[in-house]
Parts: structure tokens; C-alpha cells; sequence
């Protein structure tokens, strides 16, 4: 590992080689910045990761089924697991996709499941990203050049070869094809995350299109080629619900396919992942992911939530009330909401203030117990130190497996104080070892 | 697979038109850098008129520098690099990883020569980079049509160079007959007005007005 | 008794300036229902392009096709037969997202500070009738006055609307206190425009309940579609390429057979 560390200067070189940048918008304009990597990486045991494979493979085969109920049978609130109004209130609930079957009956083909590992050295669940979880090109594309420039630590290592995430991918959007050319749509050179998607299009073989390459005739989507407009089989579009469609969801958008949904009504286009997943992974869901695991498939889940409490169960909203100044409160209404706020840092007023709004609007809440990370070490200007990090594993579920990525996107942040790990915030990322024994 | 869209195809067309332009004005740049080592004159008020381009630039150095590295400048060859690369990013899949490396690099070795005390050394290396992304595009890029259309944005840009700056005069022929025999390689559909032009003086030897031949290449596509 | 009823709904959309690649999903024809029987209906479209149907998820009809070519007009025509006869009707179950608020029905403090002064019924039926009169007197009819895009609240605040502003306020207030309750558009027997009306769960029955016009419908009301709120089933949405603007004129009738 001290000879990643040597070399550090030749790694970032070959990362600015090939244009490993992310964008950002400032000030109004769209400036590109490298993203930062340290060379440390997280390690993760075989034994661990066993354990981390399993669980995860549990959770998004839940979710999935979760998704089919929701939109089909219903099944789950019928039998009062999770309340009806968790799910139709959600912003990501879309009802255009009522008793629409996808394609291999999969919803969520690439799942983003972040984690962090908690001082107690157990694994927590933070959060399930079914929607278009981003990250994973930048570990594929860092593990190449590590080894490129040090060969010896990969000679000496057993390390799990990450760089099968392309043939993941192919191998995904092969299974859900409805016949055709694999699409990766993106809405275009100035998205934050368009190294990834032509990245990701590279790896996996298929070609990267925008909003005019693609069009729909009699319910059947169409790559606008030179020779002949090509069928589409599966789309893995990295372009938000709302804006896929101008003719079923916002009309004004500019970036999307008129009719594509009356081709995925007819069965006519995978769509990876599909439309309205929003509906499982908002912050309300995540409590009854637990509950989910136990109704669809019998089992006891394998990996952990962080404690979370629901103001609207009396036992829970006691708890809260007794333990608000601990705990983590987080607003689980659309945007503009109260956001994300931890008890310990409030005035006695604004606690105050917390309590009787939480009172006032039981739903609109969830409540944490604060996780006390285990920190990662980086390199901050040749010196070692520890800094907050998290984990976002890769789950990729075709129409016959669930594969989980033996690797992941591990985010760190450079602010000792700061919790958050996005991107956008300055942070970084490290290379994930899954060890093969 | 040969995937090419609209869209894509005028992708191709200007990544081969920038790229050749980057080449030849860097080239050009390294001369006139070479020139104030004597304190000669650069004739930047005549070559912004032939460019067609503003000129704002107070003397020779002040259009050395921000001609070669001012991003503000819409005409500077910084920003035709961001263009070139640019373009490159959006057909990764096409011209693939290690290809688009080289105009990542030459990007960087742009930004390089902006800070460096002597820049055509970095130039140099943008200049290095631009031939490695020749070989390694003609090497990567499976689709010939794909290929051709990038060469034939090439052409069309050096001729389009070489009538506004006079250069190589003598060379103006073969270029225009390579580009005749390239373009009828592609599935471009070259304008019939411009395209009798360049075929009169290429292949029956009739002399246009430079002018006039300027407009033909410039026009030959609209893409 | 039952009605037969002969229905013609034309639209005439106009554009300044030729427009291309027009993509367009029409909802102008009525679904064969229990309740409902389309005896005979067909759309035509001028230019004249293929289009084809589906069912949306709320059961409504869509037509949907392209415009490629360059065109400074699109007209539609809708016309058919049905017989409505409500004792055809069937029991059904309700869905669960008819009691929840959606984009258009979201109440404002103002929406629900006003259904707390409103002295309402136990009884379902009674509510439903209470809430159409107390939205019918509130609110007055000003054409023009909303868009499209005009949501209850801002409507209700307004204290003005048109047939879709009072759907969507009945709809807001009615899933408050408790209803389900959904969106209908349609043509009503008679001559002009297209209309928009609500539906309320009542003892298992989809019932139809006219807000605007403060009754109970009856069979003389032809449903074309439903959905949570307007957005879920506009009867006409289209994009287009090319900067023109669009005027549309509308004109329907439905008359009844002896």
C-alpha cells in the first residue's frame, strides 16, 4: 500500500490523462473539475464482503419484488406491512406506471446502496438509490491505472478484479432487451456525470445517444442511424423520470423521447432502471425495507438499517421525544422540506421548535440514531489522517441473477468535520479491495 | 455496428475540423513566437483580417499570448482545443478511451504552456498529441465511414487555413483532389454549388478565384 | 332509463409557422365500459397519419402518432354512438391512490382552513352532495380566468375558475374529509366545449358528481377518462419542432337518439 502511496503524483496523472472529471455549476456556469482520488484504499475482508454480498443481493431482490407489488398487486398493503400512504404520497410514486410489468420483471437493474461502517465495525444501510445511482465508473477506470503504476501492490495483493463492471452492464441490458441495440441516453455533454455515462457506454458496448438520436414509431423506440434507424432493446437512460417523456411526465422538457412510455406500455423497451422507483428508496420507504425482506422472501435481513424511529408509532414517537437531542431527523417531503437535522446541534429553542413540528406533522418524519462512522485514513498533503467515508455498492439484477460489483465507490470527505461525502462538496474517492481470502 | 446519426456525424465532421485547425495554428503560433525572440513584427491586423476574426489585440506579444491562451477570447486556439476535445468526449464510444487520452492530453499541455516562461516546448507536446490522436483514432475507430468523415473535417479545415493564410500555395491542388476522393468515402452530402467548384479546379485543372474557392470549401458542408 | 347518444368532439389546432416532428397522444375517444356501451366510434386526423391505441393505466384510451413532415395544422375529429345506461354499472374496488392528494389537488392551509369551517355530514353521500354546493357557492365561473396549469389552491385563492378548477378543489376538499374521489373529463349532452366533473366511491358505485354546475350527473354525461387530476389524462398533448405558436378551437356536441 505504501507503494500506491509513492505513487500518488503518476496515479493522478493517468486520472487527468483520461478525463476523470465530474461538473459542477457555479455561478450559473458549468465548470469541469477533476475528481479527487487517494491512493489508500478501503479494504474490505472475504469474510466481510460474504457477508456484504449476501445481504445486499437480499435487500435489492426485496426492493425489486417491493416495486412489482406496488405497482401490480398490491399485495403489501393490503396485508398493512407498510401503509398506503407511504407510497402514494411519495413524490417518487408515478401512477402512469400502474399494472406496467417491466421486462424481465425487474425494476431496479443497477442499485447504489450506500453504507458505512460504524465504529462497533457493524455495517449500516444509509440509504437505497434505485432511481440513476451514479459513481460506479470512477472506481472501474482508477483500479486500471492503480495497477498501472503499481503493479506489485496488485502482484502481492489478492484483490477481487473489479473491472468486469462493462460485461455486468452488457450481460444486464442483454437480459431485459426486448430485441435491438442497447442504449445509454444521456442528456448531454454539460450533465455533471457525463464522463460516466459515455464511460459506462464504452465499457459495456453500447452506444451513447441524447434527445434527438432516438425516436418513436407505432410504439417501437428507434436509434436514428445514417443506414437505417436501428430498434432499441434496452435503454439505460441516466436522465431523471420526469424528464424521459415530455408527452406523459413534464411537458416541457427538452431532453426527452415524445412517446417513449407508449412503447414501454407496449412491452416494446427495457427501460433500466425503470420508471417510478422513486417509490422505494425515498427516506419513508427505507424504514420498511427491513419488513419488506421478511414478507417477500421469509427471511431475516443480513445487513442493518440504521435505528430509525417513526413519530407516527406511539412507542417510536416516544422514544423520539425522549431522545431528540441524539437523534437525526430527517424531513421526508419533497424538496424544500426541513431537510436533513441533527438534534445535537440545535438551540434549546429550535429543539423545541423540532419537537412540536414533528407533533404537528407525524408523517412527514423519520428519526435516526447518529452513526458514529468508522473514519478511513487519506492522504492530506503527505500527511495521514482520518477523515469520514462511506460506501456505495453496485447491485445489478438482470431477468435471471442478482450480481453485487465486488468493489464500489468509496467517498470521503476532506472536511475533518463534515459528514458529507458528495462529490459536489469537495470530497473524494478511493479505490474498494474486495480480498479474495 | 455503424451507428451514426446526425448528430454524431456532425460530431465527426468538426472533432477532424478542430483538430486540424488546432495543429496548423499552434504551428503557425510557434512561428511568430519565434519571431519576437527578435522583436519582429507579427502581422496580427492582417492575419485577424484574413481569419475574419476581431482584432483586438494591442500589439504582438498582448496577441501571442491571448490569440494562443486566452479562454475569454472565442477565436483563441485555447478555446478551439476545448472544442476539439469537446467534440472528442462526445464520441468516446465511437473513437474509444485511449484515443480520447490524447486530446485530454494536448488539452493539459495547453494549460501547461499558458503558465510556462518558454510555451512553445508545451506546445510542442500539443502538437505531439494531436498526431498520436491521428494514429490512435485511425487505429480505434472501426467504422470507416466514421473515420472518413473526421479526415474529410480535416481537409476541408486545412484548406480552409491555407487560402486564408496563404500557406503553401502550391500544395492547394493535391489537398483539394484528396479531398474530393475522401469525401465520396463518407455519406456526407456535399452542397452541388461548392462542390462544382472544388471538382473544376481539382480535377479539370480550372483555377478559381481564391476567394471564391475559400467560399466553396467553407461551404461545402453545412453541418 | 338508458340514453343513446351521438357524439361529435372536433379540435382545430393551428400553428403561425409550419412545425415538424410533431409527437402527439390524443384521449378523444370514449372507453367501452360497464355502464358505458360504445356502440360505434371513430377519430380522424387531418393531416391524415396512422396512429395507434392503447389503455393507459386508469383504463383510458390513447391515441398515438407522428407528424414528420412540415404542417401548419392538425385537426381532429372525434365521433360515435354510445348507449349509457347507469343499471349496467358494476361494483367495483377502489384503488388506493384516489384518497391521496396528487400534483393538481395538493391542499394549501388556506383549502383546509375552509374545510374546517364547513358544517359537513357523517353520511358519505351527504358529504359528497355538501361538498359539491359549498365549491359551487364559493367559487364563480369565469372563463378564461385559470390555465392549464392553474392547481386548486391557487384557484381556490383566486375564488374563481373554470370546470377544471372546481374538479380540482372538489377533489382536494373531498379526499380530505375522507373520499375517494377522482377526475373525469368528457362531453356532457348539449353543445360547446368539453367538460371536466368529478367521481365520488360510494358504496362501491364510481358516482358522478358535476361541481360546476352543482349536481349528480346523469346519463346524459359521456366519460372519456379519468385519473387523479387533469394531468393524468389530458385529451390532447403534443410537442412539436419549429417556433410557432398554437391556437386551438374546440367544438363538440352530443345529442340524444329517441
Amino acid at each position: 500500500m505504501d507503494d500506491l502511496i509513492r505513487h500518488e503524483k503518476q496515479i493522478n496523472h493517468q486520472l487527468a490523462r483520461y478525463g476523470v472529471k465530474f461538473g459542477i455549476y457555479k455561478d450559473g456556469t458549468f465548470h469541469e473539475r477533476l475528481f479527487p482520488f487517494d491512493t489508500i484504499p478501503r479494504i474490505i475482508t472475504a469474510q466481510e464482503w460474504e457477508q456484504l454480498e449476501k445481504g445486499l443481493a437480499q435487500r435489492v431482490t426485496a426492493l425489486n419484488l417491493f416495486l412489482k407489488d406496488i405497482y401490480g398487486k398490491k399485495q403489501i398493503l393490503a396485508d398493512g406491512i407498510v401503509p398506503e400512504d407511504f407510497v402514494y404520497r411519495s413524490p417518487g410514486y408515478l401512477p402512469q406506471c400502474e399494472g406496467i410489468t417491466p421486462p424481465g420483471g425487474i425494476y431496479s437493474h443497477i442499485s447504489g446502496i450506500d453504507l458505512v461502517k460504524g465504529k462497533d465495525g457493524v455495517w449500516y444501510i444509509l440509504e437505497d438509490n434505485l432511481r440513476i445511482p451514479s459513481g460506479a465508473s470512477y472506481p472501474l477506470i482508477a483500479r486500471e491505472l492503480c495497477r498501472r503504476c503499481s503493479p506489485d501492490t496488485f502482484r502481492h495483493n489478492h484483490i477481487v478484479d473489479n473491472r468486469q463492471y462493462g460485461q455486468l452492464l452488457r450481460q444486464t441490458m442483454d437480459s431485459v432487451s426486448t430485441g435491438g441495440i442497447n442504449v445509454v441516453f444521456t442528456p448531454g455533454r454539460y450533465n455533471a456525470a457525463y464522463f460516466e455515462h459515455s464511460y459506462l457506454a464504452e465499457q459495456s458496448g453500447a452506444v451513447l445517444a441524447e434527445a434527438g438520436d432516438l425516436y418513436v414509431r407505432d410504439s417501437v423506440v428507434y436509434y436514428r442511424s445514417i443506414h437505417g434507424d436501428q430498434r432499441v432493446g434496452a435503454l439505460y437512460r441516466r436522465v431523471s423520470d420526469e424528464y424521459m417523456d415530455p408527452l406523459c411526465f413534464e411537458p416541457s422538457s427538452l431532453i426527452g423521447i415524445p412517446n417513449l412510455m407508449t412503447a414501454y406500455r407496449a412491452g416494446n423497451v427495457a427501460v433500466l432502471n425503470a420508471f417510478g422507483n422513486g417509490a422505494a428508496d425515498d427516506k419513508g420507504i427505507y424504514y420498511f425495507v427491513p419488513k419488506m425482506i421478511r414478507y417477500y422472501l421469509g427471511e431475516e435481513p443480513i445487513l442493518c438499517n440504521a435505528p430509525t424511529y417513526l413519530p407516527i408509532d406511539e412507542t417510536d414517537k416516544k422514544y423520539i421525544m425522549d431522545h431528540l437531542d441524539t437523534l437525526v431527523v430527517k424531513d421526508v417531503a419533497e424538496a424544500g422540506g426541513y431537510g436533513v437535522v441533527f438534534g445535537s446541534k440545535l438551540t434549546k429553542e429550535k429543539l423545541e421548535d423540532l419537537r412540536q413540528t414533528i407533533l404537528a406533522n407525524p408523517r412527514r418524519f423519520i428519526a435516526q440514531e447518529v452513526i458514529d462512522f468508522q473514519d478511513l485514513p487519506i492522504m492530506d498533503e503527505g500527511q495521514k489522517v482520518e477523515r469520514k467515508a462511506d460506501l456505495r455498492a453496485f447491485v445489478l439484477s438482470g431477468a435471471d441473477k442478482t450480481v453485487v460489483w465486488p468493489s464500489g465507490l468509496t467517498r470521503f470527505s476532506r472536511n475533518p468535520d463534515s459528514f458529507i461525502v458528495n462529490s459536489s462538496q469537495g470530497g473524494g474517492f478511493k479505490d474498494t479491495w474486495i480480498l479474495s481470502r | 455496428m455503424d451507428t451514426v446519426t446526425l448528430s454524431k456525424q456532425s460530431r465527426l465532421f468538426w472533432l477532424g475540423r478542430y483538430a486540424s485547425r488546432t495543429y496548423m495554428t499552434v504551428r503557425y503560433m510557434m512561428k511568430q513566437l519565434d519571431a519576437l525572440i527578435d522583436e519582429k513584427p507579427v502581422p496580427y491586423e492582417d492575419f485577424c483580417r484574413r481569419m475574419g476574426i476581431p482584432c483586438n489585440y494591442r500589439n504582438s506579444e498582448d496577441f501571442c499570448r491571448k490569440y494562443l491562451f486566452d479562454s475569454t477570447d472565442p477565436s483563441s486556439v485555447a478555446r478551439c482545443v476545448d472544442a476539439m476535445l469537446g467534440n472528442g468526449m462526445t464520441l468516446r464510444e465511437t473513437i474509444t478511451s485511449p484515443t480520447l487520452a490524447y486530446l485530454q492530453m494536448a488539452q493539459s499541455a495547453m494549460d501547461l504552456a499558458a503558465r510556462s516562461e518558454a510555451p512553445a516546448v508545451e506546445l510542442q507536446w500539443v502538437l505531439d498529441d494531436i498526431m498520436a490522436f491521428y494514429g490512435s483514432f485511425d487505429g480505434s475507430v472501426e467504422v470507416e465511414n466514421a473515420r472518413n468523415i473526421t479526415k474529410t473535417g480535416g481537409l476541408v479545415e486545412r484548406l480552409s487555413l491555407m487560402l486564408r493564410l496563404d500557406l503553401q500555395p502550391e500544395k492547394v491542388e493535391p489537398e483539394l483532389q484528396k479531398l474530393v476522393n475522401r469525401l465520396y468515402k463518407t455519406d456526407l452530402t456535399p452542397q452541388p454549388g461548392p462542390l462544382a467548384v472544388i471538382e473544376k479546379q481539382a480535377l479539370e485543372d480550372q483555377p478559381a478565384e481564391p476567394a471564391a474557392l475559400l467560399a466553396a470549401v467553407e461551404g461545402l458542408f453545412v453541418l | 332509463m338508458s340514453r343513446l347518444l351521438h357524439f361529435t368532439y372536433d379540435i382545430q389546432l393551428a400553428f403561425s409557422a409550419p412545425v415538424v416532428q410533431h409527437a402527439f397522444v390524443l384521449r378523444c375517444l370514449p372507453p367501452d365500459l360497464p355502464g358505458q356501451q360504445i356502440l360505434d366510434a371513430g377519430l380522424t386526423l387531418d393531416p391524415s397519419v396512422p396512429f395507434s391505441i392503447q389503455r393507459d393505466n386508469f383504463g383510458n384510451l390513447l391515441e398515438v402518432g407522428q407528424l414528420e413532415d412540415p404542417h401548419d395544422h392538425f385537426w381532429y375529429r372525434a365521433r360515435g354512438s354510445v348507449r349509457v345506461d347507469f343499471a349496467q354499472r358494476q361494483l367495483v374496488r377502489c384503488s388506493p391512490i384516489f384518497r391521496q392528494p396528487s400534483f393538481y389537488t395538493r391542499l394549501s392551509p388556506e383549502l383546509t382552513d375552509w374545510l374546517n369551517t364547513l358544517a359537513l355530514p357523517q353520511n358519505p353521500r351527504d358529504l359528497a352532495w355538501a361538498l359539491a354546493q359549498a365549491v359551487h357557492d364559493r367559487l364563480e365561473y369565469v372563463a378564461g380566468s385559470t390555465g392549464v396549469a392553474t392547481t386548486a389552491a391557487q384557484a381556490f385563492h383566486a375564488g374563481k375558475g373554470v370546470c377544471q378548477d372546481f374538479a380540482h378543489i372538489y377533489l382536494a376538499l373531498a379526499r380530505q374529509a375522507g373520499l375517494a374521489a377522482r377526475y373525469v373529463n368528457g362531453l356532457p349532452q348539449g353543445e360547446g366545449a368539453s367538460h371536466a366533473w368529478c367521481e365520488v366511491w360510494l358504496d362501491g358505485l364510481w358516482t358522478g358528481i358535476d361541481p360546476t354546475r352543482c349536481r349528480w350527473t346523469d346519463e346524459g354525461y359521456l366519460r372519456f377518462n379519468i385519473g387523479r387530476d387533469f394531468g393524468d389524462c389530458p385529451m390532447e398533448r403534443g410537442v412539436f419542432r419549429g417556433p410557432a405558436d398554437q391556437t386551438q378551437t374546440v367544438f363538440m356536441r352530443v345529442s340524444q337518439q329517441q
